[in-house]
């Protein structure tokens, strides 16, 4: 019959396994012998998200004045209510918000961080 | 720091700091230190050889890209086992969603002829019976008894209260416990037919 010194016994000389025989090989490809640049690099560049931004906002305004039923907005007028926005404190203080949360967004790496923080203490 | 200098020294943290200093071969030796280890857990917490050769190699990626993150202070290892427990725990969430529900415990299948041969040996059985454990026991048994490691550091890797960790252990040594002997009475009762 087993009991828990048994069981602690028969649990503390269990060899852990031996893993595949490539496993090192293929880490060590993705990670420490690939090219550095290829590791880092990311998907996407703050430029492209930037771009992206500027192509959806553009369009989205765009789509706003047709649906809204005043049709295309010539350039002049683009430009007016362009430089009616940006001297209104209102948009300025949503457009230092929406750029500040994109750069917090773009230095995220969504990498368990808790372990680290937590650790310090011991 | 001199990163060829740091390499020499066996301090986790050097070696990240020679990592970060561009000395990429020090990262060669943190997976040397680790790859078992982390290949282990990942083994007990899927169940699947192929797919924890996978989760092993995804954990040290994500750890080779985040190494700026990572705070000197910490330690490695734990940091790396949160990583791939982690990372097994969303192979185990896209699993249910492709089948659809929960994969069977290997507890549910019975064991057939040719298993319970294997069995014969008392690591296997052993092994089999932490395989056929909840998963959330299979991890804790694996850190602390496989890989000796402290109750403070198994509750930073499964990000739970250090209570939570020793009543897991306790319940899963107390599983095993029924398991083992149970298997036992099945052989006794085998051999005395």
């Amino acid at each position: 019959m087993y009991d828990f010194d048994d069981i602690d016994r028969a649990l503390f000389s269990l060899q852990l396994e031996e893993p595949p025989q490539d496993l090192r090989a293929s880490i060590l490809a993705v990670t420490a012998a690939a090219p550095r640049e290829a590791v880092l690099a990311r998907p996407f560049t703050l430029l492209d998200f930037a771009l992206a931004g500027t192509v959806l906002t553009v369009a989205l305004c765009l789509s706003l004045a047709v649906l809204s039923g005043h049709g295309w907005p010539s350039l002049e007028a683009t430009i007016r209510m362009l430089g009616s926005e940006l001297a209104n404190p209102t948009v300025l203080a949503w457009l230092g918000a929406g750029a500040s949360t994109a750069i917090w967004l773009s230095l995220a790496t969504w990498m368990p961080m808790r372990a680290g923080v937590r650790s310090s203490r011991a | 720091m001199n990163p060829s200098s740091a390499i020499l020294s066996d301090a986790d943290a050097n070696l990240v700091a020679a990592t970060l200093g561009g000395a990429s071969e020090a990262f060669g030796t943190l997976v040397e230190r680790y790859d078992r280890a982390v290949y282990n857990l990942c083994l007990r917490t899927l169940r699947d050889p192929e797919e924890a050769k996978d989760a092993t190699q995804e954990a040290f990626f994500k750890a080779f890209r985040a190494l700026r993150t990572f705070r000197p202070e910490a330690k490695f290892s734990t940091w790396i086992f949160s990583i791939a427990y982690h990372a097994c725990c969303d192979r185990l969430q896209r699993r249910k969603r492709f089948t659809g529900g929960e994969m069977p415990d290997r507890a549910d299948v019975g064991p057939g002829p040719d298993v319970q041969a294997e069995r014969r040996d008392e690591a296997r059985e052993l092994r089999a019976a932490i395989d056929a454990l909840p998963e959330k026991y299979r991890a804790v048994i694996t850190l602390y008894h496989l890989q000796g490691r402290q109750y403070d550091e198994i509750a930073e890797v499964l990000r739970l209260p250090m209570g939570t960790v020793k009543t897991h252990l306790f319940r899963a040594k107390e599983l095993l416990r029924r398991r083992l002997a149970g298997l036992r009475d099945d052989s006794a009762a085998e051999g005395a037919d």
